[in-house]
């Protein structure tokens, strides 16, 4: 067995101690437990990629062997692999810290670190599957660790129905996810990654079983990704604690659609008709949820939409068939998303639960260093220039931009208007919460520790970092992925200047609506596009309608109670029949003495 | 047919007669008298074969059968008596105790 299943298994293990013994530990030894594996498969992560390459496939056993298929329960690290597990341990490990403080206190401590390394462990067999099935695996469980800390408060009834809410709109993406392995399985004979590659872009695959099967990927993509009309669920994922809302519903898992699409790229080039539809409902999320952002007054709201908005960009770079581009700006957007969130939590920490953006301000003197981070995680957000989340969000534009087709001068239009909608939300975020104003409460603030403002500085520095150098051009060489794009020369001084001037248009916008108290809110944005509403009165009224009139009065009457109440009738009816013939009745049984005598004697003298 | 071949018959249709009267009538007196007529039937077969097999055998048994009848009537007199008395009807369906 190899370092890499030690890797894998290390926090599932912390997971089984916290969760069988957790109870009854101490909450300083529970932290040390939950922290200790996902730190310990860091190092050692960190330790074998540094003294030697240890790429390559390690099977643990043979899971399922047909006639012509075979799968193996088998992990496989590579470059694409090694850099998505290193922002999920990296990341989580910060994030892990982070919650020993944040979770001070809690009753269910325990519960919480063994969900939190239950999270670590699905989540790198996510990553790390060699196939499709391994990766479905880890696909479910990081939507059913995901579940469980979202509705981590259950006793309030909005939290846990914010997890059942999460967990069916992922249902249905799944659906999709387990139909395109199907697919993928009967035409190809095979749902190992790289065999499905290297298949698809041989001339005897068929066009059609490629599109429908990416097609179907896509929707399960769609749901772990919170794309249009499936992301619904991630705003609401926001009643868990906010380590949980930076660590999964911003930096990893809902990244996963798309790195299971950068998985399976040369699949996704081979389906052309359906990276178009990607890049539509890439583009429209964007679109969508950087104005919703702008509306919301809820500070971790407004960061949810602006992470359903920033994983569309990444779809429309995916649709456009800029896979190196999309993994870049999953990169960024890990560390300086996890920043913002991390901030937005120690500012919620220390404002004893207050989450209204309306209701805070004049942060900036009381929480110096948590401003800083706030402060570069929004710069980063907002493509402002020597960040990295400048690097990729440009590159996307450009990508988008330089795309042959001809629906891709309106994808980059629109995209570029999320980039101003993004900057605008987030710098009025960022002055309401921090810039003086009289609606600022007076009380004191609560303590923040340092093992809360170690991860927000460490991740706001790398988000910085992580865009500096040559960080993004070494990452293009060294993950390889297929280029089918070359960026037109035009493209490198005009999308930069056109995205710069929207942006800063917007800042100044924001300033002059925060400092001037306007408030010309379309209502259609407060609601969010009727989304919900959408849902509510047309989705759900009809099922419950469908419900009522159909399945209560016609599926339930007429056919489950009809079968059960005949099968009754059936049976009184035939004990009813044979009570008749003990009916106490002499006569009846002298008729029968007579038959059965009648019967004798026939047969007596006839045969 | 002859006269010994018509009282056979006759004996046998007034006995079915009777049995049929016994099992269709609800009335509890009704179905004594068919029972006696289904008897009489019976006691008309058993000369009837008395005759045909040339000896008496058959008639004695048809004398026996009168007494063991008129016995039998004065004690099934007596119960139907009880019965009025006692449930005030004498409809066959309400007595059926024997219902399993």
């Amino acid at each position: 067995m190899s370092e890499l299943f030690l890797i894998l298994f290390f926090p599932l293990v912390g997971f089984l101690i916290n969760g069988l013994w957790g109870s009854r530990l101490q909450e300083k030894s529970c932290a040390l437990i939950g922290c200790a594996f996902p730190l310990l498969s860091l190092f050692l992560l960190t330790y074998k990629t540094a003294v030697s390459d240890f790429y390559g496939v390690s099977i643990l056993f043979t899971w399922v062997s047909f006639e012509n298929l075979t799968i193996d329960f088998a992990l496989k690290l590579d470059h694409l692999s090694l850099l998505m597990s290193f922002i999920v341990l990296g990341i989580g490990s910060l994030i892990h810290i982070y919650s020993t403080k944040y979770m001070h206190g809690d009753q269910s401590f325990a519960r919480y670190f063994s969900y939190l390394n239950l999270f670590l462990f699905f989540m790198l067999l996510l990553v790390l599957a060699n196939n499709l099935l391994v990766m479905f695996i880890g696909w479910e469980g990081v939507g059913l660790a995901s579940y469980l800390l979202i509705g981590f408060w259950y006793k309030e009834n909005e939290n846990a129905s914010s997890g059942a809410k999460a967990f069916i709109v992922n249902r249905i993406g799944d659906i999709g996810f387990l139909l395109g392995i199907f697919i993928l399985a009967f035409h190809f004979q095979t749902i190992n990654f790289d065999e499905i590659n290297r298949a698809a872009s041989t001339a005897n695959a068929s066009a059609t079983m490629i599109n429908l099967s990416a097609l179907f990927l896509f929707i399960g993509a769609c749901g772990k990704s919170a794309q249009l009309p499936l992301h619904v669920w991630l705003p609401d994922a926001m009643t868990g604690p906010t380590p949980v809302s930076a660590l999964i519903h911003a930096a990893t898992m809902v990244t996963a659609g798309i790195y299971m699409i950068v998985r399976l790229h040369p699949l996704y080039m081979q389906a052309t008709a359906v990276l178009p539809l990607i890049a539509v409902i890439g583009t429209l999320t964007a679109l969508l949820g950087a104005l919703v952002a702008t509306v919301q007054s809820d500070i971790k709201r407004v960061l949810a939409y602006s992470t359903v908005s920033q994983l569309g960009y990444m779809f429309a770079a995916l649709g456009v068939g800029a896979f190196y581009p999309a993994m870049l700006h999953l990169f960024t957007h890990a560390f300086f998303k996890a920043t913002l969130f991390l901030s937005a939590g120690a500012i919620i920490h220390a404002l004893h639960g207050e989450q209204d953006i309306y209701k805070m301000g004049g942060l900036a003197k009381k929480m110096p260093w948590n401003m800083v981070a706030f402060l570069l995680g929004s710069l980063c957000l907002a493509g402002v220039p020597l960040t990295s989340g400048f690097i990729s969000k440009e590159a996307i534009l450009m990508h988008t931009y330089s795309h042959s087709h001809s629906y891709s001068q309106t994808l980059t239009i629109l995209l570029l208007i999320t980039a101003a909608l993004t900057a605008f939300y987030i710098s009025k975020t960022f002055f309401l919460v921090f810039l003086p104003s009289k609606n600022g409460s007076e009380k004191p603030l609560h303590a923040i520790a340092f093992a809360m403002s170690l991860p927000v500085i460490a991740l706001a520095i790398l988000s910085i970092v992580v865009g500096l150098f040559h960080i993004p051009a070494f990452m293009e060489n060294y993950l390889n992925l297929a280029k089918s794009i070359t960026i037109k020369e035009e493209a490198h001084i005009l999308i930069p200047a056109l995205s710069l001037s929207l942006s800063a248009f917007a800042i100044a916008i924001a300033y002059l609506i925060t400092v001037k108290q306007i408030k010309i809110v379309p209502k259609i944005l407060e609601q969010k596009f009727y989304f919900d509403h959408l849902y509510e009165k047309v989705l759900l009224s009809t099922l419950r309608a469908f419900c009522k009139r159909v399945l209560a009065t016609i599926f339930e009457v007429k056919i489950i109670e009809a079968a059960i109440w005949s099968m009754r009738d059936l049976v009184l009816f035939s004990s009813r029949r044979v009570t008749l013939l003990t009916n106490g009745q002499i006569q009846w049984y002298v008729l029968l003495i007579l038959m059965a005598l009648s019967l004798l004697m026939v047969w007596w003298f006839y045969v | 047919m002859n006269q010994v071949e018509l009282l056979f018959y006759g004996g046998l249709l007034i006995v079915i007669i009777g049995l049929l009267g016994v099992i269709s009538r609800k009335n509890l007196l009704s179905i004594l008298m068919f029972q006696e007529l289904s008897l009489n039937g019976v006691n008309l077969v058993l000369v009837a074969g008395s005759i045909l097999h040339h000896n008496y055998h058959g008639a004695i048994l048809s004398f026996i059968t009168f007494i063991v009848t008129a016995a039998e009537m004065a004690i099934a007199i007596l119960i139907l008596l009880l019965l009025i008395k006692k449930r005030k009807t004498l409809d066959v369906t309400f007595y059926s105790e024997l219902k399993g």
